[in-house]
C-alpha cells in the first residue's frame, strides 16, 4: 500500500485536484477501496478524500423532495426517521447491511458508485425513482434516472472527472407500501445472494403503479419491467403475485458463481417477489 | 511524513504519520497501543474496532490523515482509575471472554452501542444486531451475549 492522500474541503477543490492528477481517484468512506487497494487489486497512487467537504453531506427535504447527499454514511440514512417513515425499503436494505463498523463510514455515494450488482442500496433507491445529480470538473451539473446509471459490473455513467453530488427522492403516495428484502446464507456480514425491492401503490384493491427492483441476478441492479407491466392495473392477490414471480424469474440473468446457481437464483426471485409484495402491501395499511 | 493532532483516550497527541498509513497500524505500531488488534485486515472480524467521535470503526480501513482533531478512544482508554471499566468487568465475570484475541473491538462496540442506547432497554436481537460486525471464533456468542444483557 502506498499512496499520497488528498483531503479536499469543497467541492471545486476535489474535481480540481482529480483532473490535475489523472492516476487519483476519489474515496469516500473507503470500506471497498481500501479492501481493494490491500488485496492488490487496484493501486491507485493518489487518493483524494470526499470526507472533508460538508456540501457532501446530510438529508435535506424540501417540498416533496428529500434530498440525501452523496457523502451522507449510511448509519446516519438508516437513524434518519424521515427515511424510516418514507423511504421503508431503503431502512430494510441499511439494517442488514455490513456491520455497524462499516456503515459508520461507509457512504450511500459509495455503495452506489461501486455499482455492484450486489449493491443494496440500489434495488430500494431504483423502485422510489431515484435521480443522480452528478458535476464535472467545469462544475456543469446533470441528473440521471438511477436506472440509467449503471452501464455493467461495476460500470456507471460516471466520467473520469465527475462527481455523485446527490440522490434525489419524492415522498411517495399514502396508498404506497414498498419494502426490500435479501437472501444470505448467514444473517449478517454477507453480500446479498438476491435482493428484491418492491414498491406498491393501490387504488383500493387495484395496483395502480408497481415497482420491482432486482439486486444480483443482472450485471447491474435492475428494474424487473415486464414484471411491473404485468401487474400494473390487475387486482392484488397471492395468485397474481406467483404469476408476477414468474415473470421476474425469467426476466432477470443470474449466472453461477460465489454466491449461489443460478437457476436457485431464479428460484429465489421468484418466492422473494411474492413475499416482498405481501409485506409491501401489508405497510400500507399501517 | 505529516504531523497531526488528534485525542487519543482523553489525551492530545501530536505524532507523524505516513499518508497511506490506517489507524490500526499507527496505534500498534507507532503508538504501542496493541490493545487493539488485527484480525482480517478487510473489515469483516471487527478485532481491530475503536471508536472515532463515539463511533466504532474498523481502525484497519480508517486512514490516520483522517483522525486529525477527532477523538479516538481504544480499550486502553476505558479503564478508570486503575479499575475496570463496567463492561469489562461484565465480560470477565459471565465468560466473555476465551482467548481474548476479539474481545477488545467487541468491548467497544458494545460500548458504542450501549452509549447510543441513552438508558432504553434492548432486546438480544439488538445485541446480536450491533455486535454482528465482531467475530469470535471461541466462546460461540451466548456468554458475550450475556455479559452485555447484565449490564444494560
Amino acid at each position: 500500500m502506498k499512496f499520497k492522500y488528498f483531503k479536499p474541503t469543497s467541492i471545486e477543490e476535489a474535481l480540481t485536484l482529480k483532473s490535475v492528477y489523472s492516476e487519483s481517484k476519489f474515496v469516500a468512506g473507503g470500506t471497498d477501496v481500501f479492501v481493494l487497494i490491500k488485496k492488490k487489486v487496484i493501486n491507485p497512487p493518489i487518493l483524494i478524500s470526499l470526507r472533508n467537504i460538508p456540501s457532501l453531506n446530510g438529508i435535506e427535504e424540501s417540498n416533496d423532495k428529500i434530498i440525501i447527499k452523496s457523502g451522507t454514511t449510511l448509519r446516519e440514512i438508516e437513524k434518519s426517521e424521515l427515511i424510516q417513515k418514507n423511504f421503508p425499503a431503503l431502512y430494510d436494505a441499511l439494517i442488514n447491511m455490513a456491520s455497524v463498523q462499516i456503515r459508520n463510514v461507509g457512504t450511500i455515494g459509495g455503495n452506489i458508485c461501486n455499482a455492484s450488482p450486489a449493491a443494496d442500496t440500489a434495488s430500494p433507491m431504483l423502485i422510489y425513482d431515484a435521480k443522480v445529480k452528478v458535476i464535472d470538473f467545469k462544475l456543469n451539473e446533470k441528473i440521471y434516472d438511477l436506472k440509467d446509471f449503471f452501464t455493467g459490473v461495476k460500470k456507471t455513467v460516471l466520467g473520469e472527472n465527475e462527481l455523485l453530488l446527490e440522490f434525489i427522492l419524492h415522498r411517495n403516495s399514502k396508498n404506497c407500501g414498498s419494502a426490500y428484502y435479501k437472501f444470505m446464507k448467514r444473517k449478517a456480514m454477507d453480500l446479498a445472494n438476491v435482493g428484491v425491492a418492491i414498491k406498491l401503490e393501490m387504488d383500493k384493491k387495484k395496483i395502480k403503479d408497481v415497482r420491482v427492483g432486482l439486486s444480483t441476478v443482472a450485471p447491474t441492479p435492475i428494474r424487473a419491467f415486464k414484471t411491473e407491466e404485468f401487474l400494473k392495473g390487475k387486482e392484488f392477490s397471492e395468485e397474481i403475485l406467483e404469476q408476477a414471480g414468474e415473470i421476474a424469474k425469467n426476466e432477470c440473468s443470474p449466472i453461477d458463481d460465489i454466491r449461489g446457481l443460478a437457476w436457485h437464483k431464479r428460484e429465489i426471485v421468484k418466492v422473494y417477489v411474492k413475499r416482498v409484495s405481501l409485506i409491501a402491501y401489508k405497510r400500507i395499511k399501517q | 511524513m505529516k504531523s497531526i493532532k488528534f485525542i487519543l483516550n482523553g489525551d492530545e497527541v501530536e505524532t507523524e504519520i505516513r499518508d497511506d498509513m490506517m489507524l490500526l497500524e499507527l496505534l500498534r505500531e507507532k503508538l504501542s497501543l496493541t490493545g487493539t488488534k488485527e484480525g482480517c485486515g478487510e473489515g469483516e472480524c471487527g478485532a481491530c474496532t475503536v471508536l472515532v467521535n463515539g463511533l466504532n470503526v474498523d481502525s484497519c480501513l480508517y486512514p490516520a490523515m483522517e483522525i486529525e482533531g477527532k477523538e479516538v478512544v481504544t480499550i486502553e482508554g476505558l479503564s478508570e482509575n486503575g479499575e475496570l471499566s463496567a463492561i469489562q468487568k461484565s465480560f470477565l465475570e459471565n465468560g466473555g471472554v476465551q482467548c481474548g484475541f476479539c474481545t477488545p473491538g467487541m468491548i467497544m462496540s458494545t460500548k458504542a452501542f450501549i452509549d447510543n442506547l441513552n438508558g432504553k432497554g434492548a432486546s438480544d436481537e439488538d445485541i446480536k444486531r450491533a455486535l454482528s460486525g465482531n467475530l469470535c471464533r471461541c466462546t460461540g456468542y451466548v456468554q458475550i451475549i450475556e455479559s452485555v444483557k447484565k449490564i444494560i
